[in-house]
C-alpha cells in the first residue's frame, strides 16, 4: 500500500537517490502503540528509501516518555533494524538552533543535527484526532523534531501558529499518513481505533493534512461520533497562510486507488 | 584478623537479634507522621520510616530520577527516606519503564517498598490551579490529558478545559512533569494515597 501511494505521486526516486541521508519521522508520542504509526508502515517507508539508495534513519523526540523506550515499546526499533535503518533518539543529541525567517510567533526553533542536516525528511504520522488542535497528522508530527523545552514553549505561546511556523523551516519532503487504523472521537491518546485501511502520500504536508482531516471528519460523521469541521482546523489553515502548502481542496488533486 | 568459630556464632546471633529488633520497631506506628509523596508500593506512612534503612537504592534504580531524599521539612523522622518529586521526573509505574515491574520496590532491601498491583496503587492526588493552567487562560493546551496513562482520569470539556477525576487518578505525576505552564499549574499532593 505504501509503495502504491508513493508511486502514485511520482515515486520515491524523485526524492531519494544513492547516498542521500533520509530521515523517517514517525509520530511516537508515548509508549502506547495506538498513539504511534503501525511499525509495518514505518518499515515499508524505510524499505522504499533504502531501495532508492538512501541511508535511512528513523528519528524521534517523543513528547510523552523516554524516546528510546517508546520507540522500542511500540515496535518501531525492531522493524527499523530489520530493514537496515538506523534508529536515532533525538534527545541524546546536542540541540541546534534554526532561524525561522517567516515565523509569525517563532523567530527561532531548536532541533537536532540529524534533522537539520538530512537530505530528505519523511513524515509518517498516524491519523488521529486531538482534543486541543482537533487533529494531529503531519504538520503537528514535526513537533517531535524539537526538544521537550520547545514543545512546552509552543503550548505557552500559540500552539497552532507555532506548528505552522515550525513547518516553514522543517517541512517534510514527503508525508505518508498511516490511516490503516485511525484514532477517532478524541486523541492523541485514548480515542477510538477505527479501521480505515488507507495509506495517503503527498509532498505537501498542508494538503495531506487537509484531506486526511476531511476523511476523518467523514468517518466520524458516518459513525455518528460528534465531529469537527476539517476546513476550520487552526494549525492547518495557519500553515497555509505562511505558505507551507495549500489547504484549498479544489487545488488538491486526489489520486485514489482501491487495492483491497 | 581471624575469627574463631565461637566469635562467628556470636556475631550471627547478634545480627539476628538486631534484625528482629528492627522488625519489632517497624511494627510500632510513628506518631502522626508528615504526609509525604512516597514511591509506588510504599507501606503506610506510620510504618515507612521504621522500615526504610535509608540505603538510597530506590533513588539509584529509578529510571526517571523522580525519587529524592526527604529532608527536615518532611519531619525529622523522615530525613533521608525516599520521596517522589514529579517536577524532577514522572513516576513511570503505570506506563513507561517501570510498567512491568516497579524497580524501586523490586530492589528495596526491606519491606518499606513492596511490589504491588499497579491498579491498586495511588501515589497522591493532582490539584489544578486554574489561574496558572494554560487551557484556563485561553491557550491551546491539553498536555496533561495527552500524557495521562489512565483512561478517563482526565477529561476535556467542550470548552477544551481539563477536568481531573481523583477516583481514577493514580498520582503518577506524568501530567505534572509535562505541564508546560510556568510556574506549573498542577501539583501532586500526598492526599488520598493508596499504600501497601
Amino acid at each position: 500500500m505504501v509503495r502504491k501511494a508513493v508511486d502514485a505521486i511520482g515515486g520515491i526516486r524523485q526524492l531519494v537517490s544513492e547516498g542521500k541521508t533520509v530521515v523517517v519521522k514517525p509520530s511516537v508520542l508515548t509508549s502506547d502503540p495506538n498513539c504511534a504509526p503501525d511499525p509495518r508502515v514505518i518499515a515499508a517507508v524505510a524499505k522504499l528509501a533504502k531501495e532508492a539508495g538512501g541511508k535511512v534513519i528513523v528519528a524521534e523526540s517523543s513528547g510523552g516518555g523516554d524516546t528510546a523506550y517508546c520507540l522500542s515499546k511500540v515496535g518501531i526499533t525492531s522493524v527499523a533494524e530489520e530493514v537496515g535503518a538506523e534508529v536515532r533518539v533525538l534527545p541524546s543529541e546536542d540541540e541546534v538552533l534554526l532561524e525561522v525567517p517567516n515565523g509569525q510567533k517563532l523567530q527561532s526553533v531548536k532541533t537536532y543535527p540529524t534533522i537539520s542536516k538530512c537530505d530528505v525528511l519523511i513524515s509518517v504520522p498516524r491519523l488521529k484526532r486531538h482534543s486541543s488542535t482537533t487533529v494531529t497528522i503531519s504538520l503537528k508530527n514535526m513537533m517531535g523534531t524539537t526538544p521537550q523545552s520547545e514543545m512546552g514553549r509552543f503550548h505557552r505561546t500559540d500552539l497552532s501558529q507555532c506548528i505552522a511556523d515550525l513547518n516553514t523551516v522543517l517541512k517534510p519532503d514527503l508525508t505518508v499518513v498511516d490511516a490503516t487504523v485511525a484514532m477517532a472521537r478524541t486523541g492523541p491518546t485514548g480515542g477510538d481505533m477505527i479501521e480505515m485501511n488507507t495509506i495517503m502520500a503527498s509532498k505537501d504536508p498542508v494538503a495531506i493534512d487537509r484531506v486526511a482531516a476531511k476523511r476523518l471528519q467523514e468517518l466520524e460523521q458516518q459513525m455518528g461520533i460528534p465531529s469537527f469541521d476539517a476546513a476550520n482546523v487552526k494549525h492547518i489553515n495557519a500553515a497555509a497562510a505562511v505558505k507551507v502548502g495549500t489547504n484549498e481542496i479544489k487545488k488538491i488533486v486526489i489520486i485514489e486507488e482501491d487495492i483491497l | 584478623m581471624r575469627i574463631t568459630r565461637r566469635q562467628f556464632i556470636k556475631l550471627l546471633a547478634e545480627g539476628a537479634a538486631a534484625l528482629s529488633a528492627l522488625k519489632l520497631v517497624s511494627l510500632i506506628p510513628s506518631p502522626s507522621p508528615t504526609a509525604i509523596l512516597r514511591p509506588p508500593g510504599a507501606v503506610k506512612e506510620e510504618y515507612f520510616n521504621r522500615l526504610c534503612v535509608r540505603c538510597g537504592i530506590c533513588l539509584e534504580v529509578c529510571p526517571t530520577k523522580a525519587i529524592l531524599l526527604s529532608d527536615f521539612n518532611d519531619g525529622i523522622e523522615a530525613v533521608d527516606t525516599p520521596k517522589i518529586d514529579p517536577t524532577v521526573g514522572p513516576c513511570e509505574f503505570f506506563r513507561g519503564r517501570c510498567e512491568e515491574v516497579m524497580r524501586c520496590s523490586k530492589f528495596c532491601p526491606t519491606e518499606a517498598l513492596q511490589l504491588a498491583d499497579k491498579e491498586k496503587v495511588k501515589i497522591g492526588t493532582v490539584e489544578l490551579n486554574p489561574d496558572k493552567c494554560l487551557a484556563y487562560i485561553g491557550k491551546e493546551c491539553v498536555v496533561c490529558d495527552e500524557m495521562c496513562p489512565v483512561p478517563e482520569a482526565i477529561t476535556i470539556t467542550s470548552d477544551l478545559l481539563p477536568i481531573f477525576h481523583d477516583e481514577k487518578c493514580v498520582g503518577c505525576g506524568l501530567c505534572v512533569y509535562y505541564c508546560p505552564a510556568e510556574p506549573k499549574a498542577l501539583t501532586l499532593r500526598p492526599d488520598g494515597a493508596k499504600r501497601a
